[in-house]
């Protein structure tokens, strides 16, 4: 559910190090019970085939929301290997809801599984889900952690599914509709991979991880939305989403710009508007779109770094949280 | 009012530089969007490209993984 993120940190890896996850054996742990879950329920070959090819793509990639995972494990106190299962559980859920998330969108042909039959990706997709689970409830923690981690994965998802409807059917009115909608399809899994680190290394919930893991899924979004605004070949543009950074646009355009409304409000088609994509980017820079979002990103990293810094934890583990967002 | 100060600093590109300067008033907002809207008027790539906004790049950047 537009769910990939860019947290990608030096000091992370770093942070990891120091408590004996060197990051190499890091991805290779994550990978390895994350080959071993599509192995054992991906039966049928051709299955197994196109869901390895799903999963090698994502293995290339830098595993970020199952380095959350483990980080927080980490920073509260969790020790042992048993966290990579639950690491990689997380980016199988997160797997799956991309592969929904661009067959719904259609605006991404880079991935396997955007090479594959949308049937059985779909499959693939429902399949991943439900593995993440399994893997889950198959950890080595105390059941009862191991009973409110699964619950807080599916309540997650679920989130997510709400907010990616509200993303598809786009009745986006308000910035406030907007923030709603991007807390429930974006944040909801970055809130899930840190709050379900704490929650197995301590049995607990922690209502700042939550609300700072919050802050720092919907900056990111923000980040992505006005990415892709310029991006006229990604989905958001060609759907007409509407964004933060869309919103304020059409807030402000002016008198010569109406053609940027009657695009949005579906009164215009994409190929009568192909040839004026320096006029939009002008009326992008002369209303502020660009300084409009960053300072709101801006301000979600400050609300970020000012509830981590409330952590009762080790400084050194609440530097590497902070250095998330710096 | 956030908007409203995007607005003005818009059309008058020298408010910027004031308000760098401390000789524009920002009243009416609250102090993390003054701080973040400093920010941002220092981030001399924000608004010509869009790929570059601030913080998140400096993480993206700092990628070593």
């Amino acid at each position: 559910m537009g769910a990939r993120i860019d947290i990608i940190d030096e000091s992370l890896s770093h942070s990891l190090t120091e408590m004996g996850d060197r990051m190499e054996d890091l991805a290779e742990s994550v990978a390895k019970e994350i080959r071993g879950g599509v192995q054992t329920y991906f039966a049928l070959p051709h299955l197994y085939e196109q869901a390895t090819a799903c999963v090698d793509e994502k293995l290339r990639g830098s595993l970020p929301f199952a380095r959350l995972t483990v980080l927080h494990y980490r920073a509260f106190g969790g020790r042992g290997p048993a966290i990579y299962r639950a690491a990689g559980a997380i980016e199988l859920m997160i797997l799956g809801a991309d592969i929904v998330d661009d067959l719904q969108d259609k605006d991404n042909n880079l991935t396997a599984w955007s090479r594959m039959s949308p049937e059985i990706a779909l499959n693939i997709a429902l399949g991943l889900t439900l593995i993440s689970g399994q893997m889950l409830l198959a950890s080595e923690f105390p059941l009862e952690r191991i009973h409110e981690a699964v619950q807080y994965m599916n309540t997650q998802s679920l989130t997510a599914i709400n907010g990616q409807t509200a993303d598809l059917l786009n009745d986006i009115q308000s910035e406030e509709d907007y923030l709603r909608m991007i807390k429930q399809k974006s944040a909801a899994f970055v809130v899930a991979a840190c709050m379900i680190g704490t929650l197995l290394a301590t049995g607990e919930w922690n209502s700042h991880v939550r609300d700072y893991a919050e802050e720092l899924g919907i900056a990111d979004q923000i980040k992505n939305d006005i990415r892709d605004l310029l991006d006229w070949e990604r989905g958001d543009f060609r759907n007409r989403k509407k964004t933060l950074s869309t919103l304020y646009l059409l807030q402000y355009i002016a008198e010569e710009d109406q053609w940027i409304a009657d695009y949005f409000e579906g009164r215009l088609r994409m190929e009568e508007i192909g040839h004026r994509r320096e006029e939009f980017e002008r009326a992008v820079e002369r209303t502020g779109t660009f300084l409009y979002t960053s300072v709101r990103m801006r301000m979600h990293c400050y609300n970020y770094l000012r509830i981590v810094d409330k952590l009762n934890i080790d400084v050194q583990w609440k530097n590497r949280i902070i250095a998330l967002a710096k | 009012m956030l908007k409203e100060i995007i607005q003005s600093l818009m059309k008058d590109p020298e408010a910027a530089q004031r308000l760098k300067n401390g000789r524009f008033e920002l009243a009416g907002i609250s102090e993390v969007e003054q701080r973040a809207l400093l920010d941002a008027l220092e981030d001399t790539n924000r608004v010509s490209k869009a790929g570059e906004l601030g913080a998140w790049d400096t993480v993206k950047a700092a990628a070593a993984l």
